[in-house]
């Protein structure tokens, strides 16, 4: 397979979970949360000390709308792409 | 896996943060003078796909869920832990910059569990493994390991922080997360599989010594 047909598929393949991601997601604990609800669960209302533009892969207002999970995913996955290259590059580059 | 703000006591946060930058630091100098800018690409856009399956929690028995956490992905792909450090800090610190997922004060502990453990088990795992049990088996034990053991790395921590107890902590971390190893085994080898089928290449077992 020619490489740049390679990495767009492989980009779409990521930007299609951040689409499916919100609708098809367990909504269920993560190991360490399900842990923390048996052994402490007073640990779990420890509030985030930062306060974040897109909190819990959301905008605020609108956690009960799969569709703001979608945009905030899709943002994540740009900004991640951008970044991870732009940085890679500065530091690879001879 | 990622642990929250208030977890962890500051001082010890700092500790972790430490640690967290010191193999950073390794990681960037191995990037600089190991490897090819040619591959940067390729990294960006597995960042990116670890990002996106990060936020796709399959369900687990016994109420819990979980999610690839791909440094052993990384580790085996470049063939480097080192490699597996820089993608899991970028993601995790985006993920909590930006989604509050992950607190900012752990966020030097969640490096260290998920991007050094995982990078180096799965790594060293693999290596390992590959020549006695064969390529994907020993891409699929050692990814299982690098999640399990992260898992029980965070236990230990949690244990060390007073918010978790040692032995119960080890209990349903370590059993939440041999669960979820195997959400990390099978997509860690169907991801590499893919690749395999259409650019051997790309994968640096396939290239020798480079």
């Amino acid at each position: 397979m020619e490489l740049n047909k390679f990495y767009v598929i492989g980009l779409a393949i990521a930007l299609v979970i951040c689409v499916l991601s919100p609708f098809l997601a367990s909504g269920n604990p993560d190991g360490l949360e399900a842990s923390a609800e048996v052994l402490n669960p007073f640990s779990l209302e420890s509030e985030p000390l930062l306060s974040v533009i897109m909190p819990d892969y959301t905008f605020e207002g609108m956690e009960d709308n799969p569709l703001a999970g979608v945009v905030s995913l899709l943002i994540g996955a740009v900004v991640t792409v951008a970044l991870a290259g732009g940085v890679f590059y500065i530091v690879t580059k001879k | 896996m990622h642990i929250p703000d208030g977890f962890i006591p500051i001082a010890q946060c700092l500790i972790y943060y430490i640690i967290a930058i010191i193999f950073m630091a390794i990681s960037l100098k191995w990037m600089r003078e190991k490897l090819d800018e040619k591959y940067v690409i390729l990294m960006a856009i597995l960042a990116a796909g670890i990002f996106a399956i990060m936020s796709f929690n399959l369900p687990v028995p016994f109420g819990s869920s979980g999610h690839l956490l791909g440094a052993a992905l990384i580790a085996i792909i470049f063939c480097s832990p080192y490699a597996a450090i820089l993608v899991l800090a970028l993601v995790l610190i985006i993920q909590a910059l930006l989604f509050g997922d992950g607190g900012i004060t752990v966020l030097g502990a969640n490096i260290l569990n998920m991007g050094v453990v995982g990078g180096f088990v799965g790594y060293y795992g693999f290596i390992g493994l590959k020549d006695k049990i064969g390529k994907y088996f020993a891409i699929g034990i050692s990814s299982w390991a690098a999640c399990f053991l992260a898992a029980i790395v965070a236990a230990i921590e949690m244990a060390i922080a007073g918010t978790f107890p040692l032995g119960l902590g080890l209990f349903y971390m370590g059993g939440y997360h041999a669960m979820i190893g195997i959400i990390e085994a099978i997509i860690t080898v169907l991801i590499i599989k893919g690749i395999e089928s259409v650019r051997p290449d790309l994968l640096s077992f396939n290239r020798g010594s480079d």
